[in-house]
This record gives C-alpha cells, sequence and structure tokens, in this order.
C-alpha cells in the first residue's frame, strides 16, 4: 500500500525517468517523463506553435485524473483522433500513472480513495503531441490539478494568484459531480464552485477569449433520476451563469471511467483542434497589398 | 508583438534579452539582415543563424525557454521592423522597407497567416515611391529659358545659381524624354508578349537610367508598356517567369531575395509561389520596384 502512495507522490521511479527540474530530459521527445511541475516549464517544450492549455477544474473525487486517463487510454489504443495522429508526449510517466491509477480504483474497491487521485502537490501538466497532415505538429499542454488545490484556492485567494498557468488558460473544463447533482449535493457543490469563480474573477483568473466549458461527469449515477437530474443540472448552469459573466460553451456529459465514449473523443478532438490559432485579421492579406495603391 | 504567442507570458527580464539579442543580430549589414528575416517571417522558414544567436543569448543568461517558430517570426518582424523604423539613414530605410514590401508578393502567394499587420502597415510609409516623392523637388512645371538661350550660346557658359533648378528640370526631362524614346522604340513594342515586353522595357529602362532618384510617374510608364488589350492580362507567376527566361531575358546583377521576380528569373527560388496568378499592372508595379531597389542598392555600393 505505501508502495503506491509512494509511485502517486511521484517518488519513485525507474533509473530512466527524468527528475523535474532537468528541462533537457523533457524536450528529448522520448516517451519518458514525469508531469510537469513547473507552469513556467511549459515555455521551455519543443513546440512549433504555442502550446494550447487546458485546464480542469474539480474538486476532490469529482473525476478529473480519470478523464485524463481515458483520453490517453483512447490515444494509445487508437493511434490518432481525427486527423491528428498522437505520437509523442513529454510527460509519459505522469500519463501512466494516472491510468494505473483509474485501473485500480475499478478494480479494487478496499483501496482507499487517497490512493485513487491526483495528490496534493503533484506535478500536475501532462503534454500531448500531435501531428497533422495539413496543420502540422501541435502540443497540447493539460493541467490536472488535484482536488485539494482546488479548496485551496477556493480558501486563500493568496494561492490562486500564484496559479499562471490558469490565468493563460485557453479553455477551462469544470468538472461537475452527476452523483451529487442528483443526491442532493446541487446546493453544496454550487457553493464551492461560486467561491472559486468569485475568486478566480476576483484575481483575473480568466483570460480574454478562455473558453469556458462544464463536463458533467458519471452520468451512469442518473440512472433513475433523469428528471432530477435535468431539473438540477440546469438549475446548476443558470446559477454558475450568473456568477461567471463569461460566455459558457456546450456542456459535456460522460459516463464515469467510459474509455470508448464518442462524447470524450469529441471533446479531445476540439480541444487539440483549438490550438490552430486563429488570430482575426491575420489570413487578411488585403490590408498587405500596397501594389493596387500604385496603380490608378 | 509576442502577446498571445507563448503558452506563459515571457518575463520582463527575458523580454529584455530578447530585445537585447534581436537588436545585435547581424548590426554590421542592414540590408542583408532584412533579406533573411523578411524572407525569414513570412515564409515561416527562420534562419538558423538567427535562432542560434537568439538561443546563445537566452542560455548565456541562463533561460532555457524554447521559443516556438511563431515566437521567431515575431522577432523577426521585430528585427525588420525596428531596421526600417528606427534607422537614421532616410534611403537605407526606403530601401529596407521597399525589400519588405518587395516580398509581399510571396506573402500573398503563401497565404500564410501574418502577425503584426497593423505594425508592418507602419513601414509601408517609407517605401521608395515616398522616398523619391520626397527628395526629388525639380519643379515640372517651371518655365526655363534655358532651352532657348543654351543651344546658341558660346561657351564656357555661365549659369547663375538661381537657376540651378532650371538647370535640373532639362536634365530630368532628357532623361524622361530618353525613357520614353526606349520604352516606345520598335525593339520594345514589336515584343508581343506583354510580360516579356514589360521586362524587356524595365530592365532596359533601368540599364540606362543614369539617376535612380527621379520620382518618375509609374503609371505613366505602364501607359507607355501596355496597350489596351493587355490591361486585363493574368497569368500564373511561373508562366510569366518561364516566357521571360524562354524569351532570353537575363538578369545579370547581383539582387536580393526578396526581388523575388529578378530571384526566380535568375533560376534562384526555390518557395512555392509560381501558382500565385498575377494581373499585368500588379506585375509591371512589383517588377519595376524590384529592379529600382536592386539599382539604388548598386549605388550605394
Amino acid at each position: 500500500m505505501s508502495e503506491k502512495i509512494d509511485l502517486i507522490k511521484g517518488t519513485i521511479q525507474n533509473s530512466s525517468s527524468s527528475s523535474p527540474n532537468d528541462i533537457d530530459a523533457y524536450n528529448i521527445g522520448s516517451f519518458i517523463g514525469e508531469a510537469l511541475d513547473n507552469d513556467e516549464k511549459i515555455n521551455s517544450l519543443i513546440s512549433m506553435t504555442k502550446p494550447e492549455i487546458t485546464v480542469l477544474v474539480g474538486f476532490v473525487g469529482f473525476g478529473k485524473t480519470s478523464f485524463i486517463a481515458s483520453c490517453y487510454h483512447m490515444l494509445l489504443t487508437d493511434g490518432n483522433i481525427g486527423d491528428y495522429m498522437f505520437y509523442d508526449s513529454d510527460t509519459l510517466t505522469g500519463f501512466e500513472r494516472r491510468v494505473y491509477l483509474r485501473r485500480i480504483s475499478q478494480e479494487y474497491d478496499e483501496i482507499t480513495p487517497q490512493t485513487r487521485r491526483t495528490i496534493r502537490g503533484e506535478p500536475h501538466l501532462l503534454t500531448l503531441r500531435f501531428s497533422h497532415p495539413k496543420h502540422g505538429d501541435k502540443v497540447v499542454v493539460i493541467s490536472d490539478h488535484s482536488g485539494e488545490d482546488y479548496d485551496d484556492y477556493r480558501n486563500k485567494k493568496a494561492n490562486l494568484e500564484k496559479d499562471v498557468l490558469l490565468r493563460n488558460a485557453d479553455r477551462i473544463l469544470f468538472f461537475v459531480d452527476c452523483g451529487k447533482l442528483v443526491n442532493n449535493g446541487r446546493l453544496n457543490m454550487q457553493n464551492q464552485y461560486s467561491q472559486l469563480i468569485q475568486n478566480m474573477h476576483e484575481t483575473s483568473s480568466f483570460r480574454d477569449s478562455v473558453k469556458i466549458q462544464f463536463l458533467f461527469n458519471k452520468l451512469d449515477l442518473t440512472e433513475g433520476k433523469e428528471e432530477k437530474y435535468k431539473l438540477e443540472k440546469q438549475r446548476f448552469l443558470d446559477t454558475m451563469n450568473d456568477i461567471l459573466h463569461i460566455p459558457i460553451g456546450d456542456s459535456v456529459e460522460v459516463i464515469s471511467n467510459q474509455v470508448e465514449s464518442e462524447t470524450v473523443k469529441k471533446l479531445l478532438l476540439d480541444i487539440i483542434d483549438n490550438t490552430r490559432m486563429n488570430i482575426q485579421g491575420e489570413n487578411d492579406f488585403s490590408k498587405l497589398d500596397w501594389v493596387k495603391s500604385m496603380l490608378k | 508583438m509576442l502577446e498571445g504567442v507563448t503558452a506563459i507570458p515571457y518575463s520582463e527580464e527575458l523580454i529584455n534579452i530578447l530585445e537585447t539579442a534581436c537588436l545585435t543580430y547581424k548590426n554590421n549589414n542592414e540590408f542583408e539582415r532584412v533579406d533573411e528575416l523578411v524572407v525569414g517571417f513570412v515564409t515561416g522558414d527562420i534562419p538558423v543563424s538567427f535562432k542560434d544567436h537568439i538561443g546563445k543569448n537566452m542560455i548565456e543568461q541562463e533561460f532555457n525557454e524554447n521559443p516556438t517558430n511563431e515566437v521567431f517570426i515575431r522577432l523577426s518582424q521585430y528585427v525588420v521592423l525596428n531596421t526600417i523604423l528606427n534607422n537614421n539613414n532616410d534611403c537605407n530605410k526606403a530601401i529596407c522597407a521597399s525589400k519588405l514590401m518587395n516580398y509581399m508578393l510571396t506573402a500573398k502567394a503563401m497565404k500564410r497567416s501574418m502577425p503584426n499587420i497593423d505594425i508592418i502597415l507602419s513601414a509601408y510609409d517609407l517605401h521608395l515611391s515616398k522616398y523619391l516623392k520626397n527628395i526629388d523637388k525639380v519643379n515640372e512645371n517651371l518655365h526655363t529659358e534655358l532651352c532657348s538661350e543654351v543651344p546658341d550660346a558660346d561657351f564656357p557658359l555661365e549659369i547663375p545659381e538661381e537657376q540651378a533648378d532650371d538647370l535640373r528640370l532639362v536634365f530630368k526631362e532628357a532623361e524622361l524624354f530618353r525613357i520614353e524614346r526606349l520604352l516606345t522604340s520598335d525593339t520594345i513594342q514589336n515584343i508581343e508578349n506583354p510580360y516579356v515586353r514589360v521586362y524587356m522595357g524595365l530592365y532596359n529602362m533601368f540599364n540606362n537610367l543614369t539617376y535612380y532618384f527621379y520620382n518618375l510617374d509609374l503609371n505613366r510608364i505602364i501607359e507607355l508598356l501596355l496597350n489596351d488589350k493587355d490591361d486585363k492580362k493574368r497569368k500564373k507567376l511561373s508562366n510569366i517567369i518561364d516566357d521571360i527566361v524562354q524569351y532570353g531575358c537575363k538578369y545579370n546583377f547581383d539582387c536580393s531575395e526578396t526581388s523575388i521576380i529578378l530571384f526566380m528569373v535568375k533560376g534562384k527560388n526555390e518557395k512555392p509561389i509560381g501558382d500565385l496568378i498575377l494581373p499585368i499592372k500588379e506585375f509591371v508595379v512589383y517588377l519595376y520596384y524590384e529592379l529600382l531597389t536592386e539599382k539604388i542598392i548598386a549605388t550605394l555600393n
């Protein structure tokens, strides 16, 4: 048991693993590496285009790690998603550990909940590298902080202020535990998010044009309570709309640990596709076409 | 200029290091610097020497960031625009701005996205055409007695200082006459292919010009080179170049990579821009300023 906890904390690594401080080791492009622990290290990743940052936000047990594990499993199994070929990651150890945790949490109910998720302070940045025949190579960075970190952010604004990555996120994916929605846990969860989002506003954690989405996880737990789920979901989203004051993208519903989910595939593809930065006006050559102005 | 292009914004310290690195790149040859980096940021193919220079400066200051190509594109733009906008020499400033604008033909062909368009546009006002307009002060409306006095005058002839502008006008008009005579000559006008006619006309015109700093009327030159039925012609750039080369035309002088048409005539260009369909009048404008830029650079050397 203690070995498993050590594994989660990243203290056991084989000799080929790199230390989190060894930047060069992260960038050699081979399939090794723990998750990155320092936000600033993203700028050290070798990449042709700006890495796209997606931050998963959710409290303890909301399923962020399982979601990441499902995505990784899907990519390893299929090798590609849409036209994007998954060819590398700088943080494979981080992914593997999450897949392992998901697997044992499914298979061994007796294992305490602490072993099933990301531990507070654990390296949280994961990278995925894709190649597209038309758009070239892309790097997607996914931040998987522990739920306790978000509890901290909810309670201590000062900690939130230090989160450089969140302030620069291209997409923030808020996780909602559907089990709590249908089992009278909505208000509590709503309050948690209200406090967190309030602090995020006060610390300017939402950059301009950030894409906000809610992922309703563990949809399977609503079985038999579909009507209640529908109602509670709408109430929850209405409240979030009032607090966020930012347009919310389409919500996503995911069944627990469903690795073959079309919804997860679609969402992941949308996350990757978003890396094609399209700054308005950049493709408008007409302004630069000086020759016409020379002609009568 | 780097806004939104790095995952996490660079620190002030790193920005300062990058700025210093940019400003020290090939600082003894501004034309070469502009040529290299304009080609770099338009095509996305940043010169290795520039990347190495920036990387070396960052490592010396213990920064381990790996700038993306998008960052290098913006840094290249910064160097080019700084060379143009903060240039103390007005003529060099105009040459660099013209190099940038000449190469926009490639940008048009490649259809790549171009960041910082508004900042690039600020360099457009410094084009050679504007520079020549400012320095060519010869008043073409001036009435001069010199034309009637000089033919019968005894030499040596004393021309008072107040008639200096009269004399300049006479020289300019003579040059304009020579141009017109050349462009309307049978040698040029009998060339059936209008693109070849334009190339031969402009190439010979610039080879025969004795002074390149007159503000010539380009639209008048177009009128002389093209007739009504040529006006609306459009052709693939690669086919235009083939026509010119097959006719036996050459460009026998050094030329910058930013003078893309001349570079292609010399058979040097490897960028995939041949599919661009170019209206003939636009071809004239691009070619005219490429030749003018190269001739002025040659006079400076």
